[in-house]
């Protein structure tokens, strides 16, 4: 039989017709079976993660809030250096002396990435002289974070293609969520941020949880022997009393521009963490917009605009005592020390694949390695609650196996909104009860960087962690010189520390030895 | 290179597209299932076996395919070949070892033949040559089976198919320059059995 004709067609001609039709019968309850099996594996991240992804969305909005949130609490602890003065702003400093009280408003925001959309939290702000600040901000956790979690998953399921359909399909998905969750509940936080300067106190509520803390100021500034908690209208009059004194930071002016159709004077001051730049009103010289930029931490930006002066305001309003009801903590104020910034490179190591960072502030990568885990653990009774409402929406569709059999990951905008509308409150509901805890757990988790940041020229700080892997033997990663000390304590890569003296020293990278591929992160240089 | 559609088509199975997936299901399920069945010497329970580790083998493995590389069907039949020859190998592996490396790369190899020589050898002609007829694309397909084995002249496929003439003659003869692609590692493994029995009996 398996002879080949000469005539290569007459050969080929006969197989076929030898061969007869291969076409074969295929089992019903098999090919029912497979199906099932095929679009199961092809639908492997279904419903079950999509709850997770949109939780994690969720714990990330929360936990930016908490950042967002933390800005006023990071302004007490990196209290301004000083500036030097010009006339002009001097003229500003000068006019606030006169000035009685304010309001304004003011909108933090926090991106993941420079080119995300923010997640933002706006409010108002009151001043009354001589000292009282009161600054009210909140942020929505719920359909902003559900057009949010769209937009992403959308962007995701186009990654590959390109960036242009991912934007088209994170717009279209945005847009549809937006349009399907009008009437979904709101989860709004508010914090309530009240200080007096002069009494050197500070508290902060979360009218929401009925809960707060408690700032000791005095301490703050005895530990960084700088003035604490200053409102914005001290910190510009001692950023001119300061400069007149020689000792503070650059203010630069920036020339003019038009702001709300008014024109407006510029100045520009870099202190700390924060770059900050106000406008003044010429004629008055009060300001009529200031930005805080930290890039530091994470890219914040928190920008106080609509200031009205001199209106009548309730003194109440600046009561320090925390109202009825409230269960206060304390928050921790004592000094970050050596310990705090192992437990921090310990934190980031081990949630980067155990790789230290970059950097040592507050970046991206930094954010997403201290915020893992702090995804809230639900009870029984949540999973249970949360289990049932996904049934009953999955029954009016034919069941879970018909709807991941229709449409895979890709479930149509319409009833993925269905789903939050009805598991959303559920949630929330958790992360009001997680968001105190997991806010303080943050603050806890990022001492270390504090340590770090609230280190002077004179302890000459060298971080060279970048890319190396935790516990690599015998690598040094960082060293400073403790206030007062004539040697050096050296941390190494499996967070040992040892002291040395300033001649043992490790060699700072060079070119051709064996640190070449560190990431240099030194305090000296800027 | 693929068209725009095989493109898209890729990229809905990238992104685990649920419907996108049903779609080439229903599309390629008998046939690859047919590919396989026919290579197995047609044990039913191997094939069905083979069928789903291939579908399961190309979800797991979407991510790899290469758009400009070659349609979706075409990957998907290579699967199916190396399923099929890692099951022969297996079958042999008691008595001799074999590269199994080997067969590994022939899906991406873009080899031409239905299988490795070394497997083809233990299959009859006629399994051979229905699932080589099961690799080609549908409409190549059907213009063999209609011509072939049920007789009909070019003209009729050519209102059955809604082409002219001259379109059906083309398809035709893309189709047995494929099959004789696929046929080709076949019959030299023939030939060569065939010399080697001529030799053994002159000796």
């Amino acid at each position: 039989m398996r002879d080949q004709p000469n005539n290569n067609d007459d050969w080929l001609d006969r197989l076929i017709r030898e061969a007869g039709d291969p076409t074969v019968s295929l089992d019903a309850q098999y090919v029912e079976r497979l199906k099932t099996a095929i679009l199961r594996r092809a639908a492997s991240v279904p419903n079950s993660p999509r709850k997770v992804s949109l939780m994690k969305r969720i714990v990330r909005v929360a936990v930016a809030a908490s950042i967002v949130f933390a800005v006023g609490a990071v302004v007490a602890w990196l209290t301004f250096g000083g500036s030097s003065a010009n006339i002009a702003f001097a003229d500003v400093a000068k006019a606030l002396d006169s000035l009685r009280s304010a309001t304004f408003d003011v909108v933090s925001e926090v991106r993941e990435k420079k080119d995300s959309q923010p997640i933002t939290a706006a409010g108002k702000g009151y001043f009354l002289a001589p000292c009282h600040q009161r600054i009210e901000t909140s942020v929505n956790l719920g359909r902003e974070a559900a057009v949010k979690g769209a937009e992403a998953a959308a962007k995701r399921i186009h990654k590959n293609d390109g960036p242009a359909s991912a934007n088209r399909a994170a717009q279209a998905a945005a847009k549809s969520m937006a349009k399907a969750v009008g009437s979904m509940p709101e989860m709004i936080v508010r914090q309530i941020m009240i200080a007096d300067s002069q009494a050197e106190k500070c508290i902060l509520l979360y009218p929401n949880m009925k809960t707060g803390m408690l700032v000791d100021s005095k301490k703050m500034r005895e530990l960084r022997n700088k003035p604490a908690q200053p409102d914005l209208f001290e910190m510009v009059r001692r950023l001119v009393r300061e400069g007149n004194s020689g000792t503070g930071e650059k203010t630069v002016a920036i020339g003019k521009k038009e702001i709300d159709g008014r024109k407006a004077v510029g100045f520009r001051v870099c202190v700390d963490l924060m770059d900050m730049t106000f406008w003044a009103d010429p004629k008055t010289a009060y300001p009529v917009r200031i930005e805080v930029g930290m890039g530091s931490l994470g890219n914040v930006r928190v920008v106080m605009n609509n200031f009205q002066y001199n209106v009548a305001l309730d003194p109440s309003l600046f009561s320090l005592t925390p109202p009825a009801g409230y269960s206060m903590q304390t928050m921790d104020v004592t000094a970050p020390v050596e310990k705090d910034l192992l437990k921090t490179l310990r934190i980031i190591a081990e949630h980067s694949k155990n790789v230290f960072p970059a950097k040592l502030e507050m970046n991206q990568e930094v954010m997403k390695a201290l915020m893992v885990g702090l995804e809230p653990k639900m009870d029984k009774a949540t999973e249970q609650k949360l289990e049932a409402v996904r049934k009953e929406i999955e029954a009016k569709y034919g069941g879970r196996e018909k709807l991941r059999a229709k449409y895979g990951k890709n479930i149509p905008p319409e009833i993925m909104a269905e789903v939050m509308k009805a598991t959303m409150p559920i949630m929330q509901e958790q992360m009001k009860k997680r968001m105190p805890t997991m806010q303080n757990e943050m603050l806890k988790r990022s001492r270390g960087l504090l340590f770090y940041q609230t280190l002077k020229p004179d302890n000459d700080a060298h971080y060279l962690g970048g890319g190396v892997q935790l516990d690599t033997p015998d690598r040094p990663i960082f060293w400073y010189k403790p206030t007062g000390s004539q040697k050096y304590h050296v941390i190494y890569a499996d967070l040992s520390v040892k002291e040395v003296a300033p001649s043992d020293l490790p060699k700072m990278p060079q070119p051709k030895d064996g640190l070449k591929s560190a990431k240099t992160n030194d305090k000296k240089s800027p | 290179m693929a068209d725009d559609e095989s493109t898209k088509q890729i990229a809905s199975l990238k992104r685990l597209d649920g419907s996108a997936w049903s779609v080439v299901v229903d599309r390629h399920l008998g046939e690859v299932y047919g590919f396989i069945f026919h290579l197995v010497g047609g044990d039913r329970a191997i094939a069905e076996e083979l069928n789903q580790e291939t579908w399961l083998e190309a979800i797991d493995g979407i991510g790899r395919l290469d758009a400009a590389q070659g349609s979706f069907r075409n990957w998907l039949f290579g699967i199916a070949r190396r399923r099929v020859a890692l099951h022969y190998r297996r079958r042999a592996s008691a008595r001799t070892s074999t590269p199994g490396d080997q067969i590994e790369t022939l899906a991406e190899s873009g080899s031409k033949a239905v299988l490795p020589e070394d497997v083809l050898e233990q299959m009859e002609r006629a399994a051979v040559v229905r699932a080589a007829i099961l690799a080609i694309p549908e409409d190549r397909r059907k213009t063999l089976l209609w011509k072939y084995v049920e007789g009909l002249s070019t003209e009729a496929i050519a209102v059955r198919m809604e082409k002219s003439v001259k379109a059906v003659e083309s398809l035709l003869s893309r189709a047995r320059e494929q099959l004789r692609d696929l046929l080709r590692a076949y019959m030299t493994s023939c030939d060569d059995e065939r010399r080697t029995t001529k030799d053994s009996s002159r000796a």
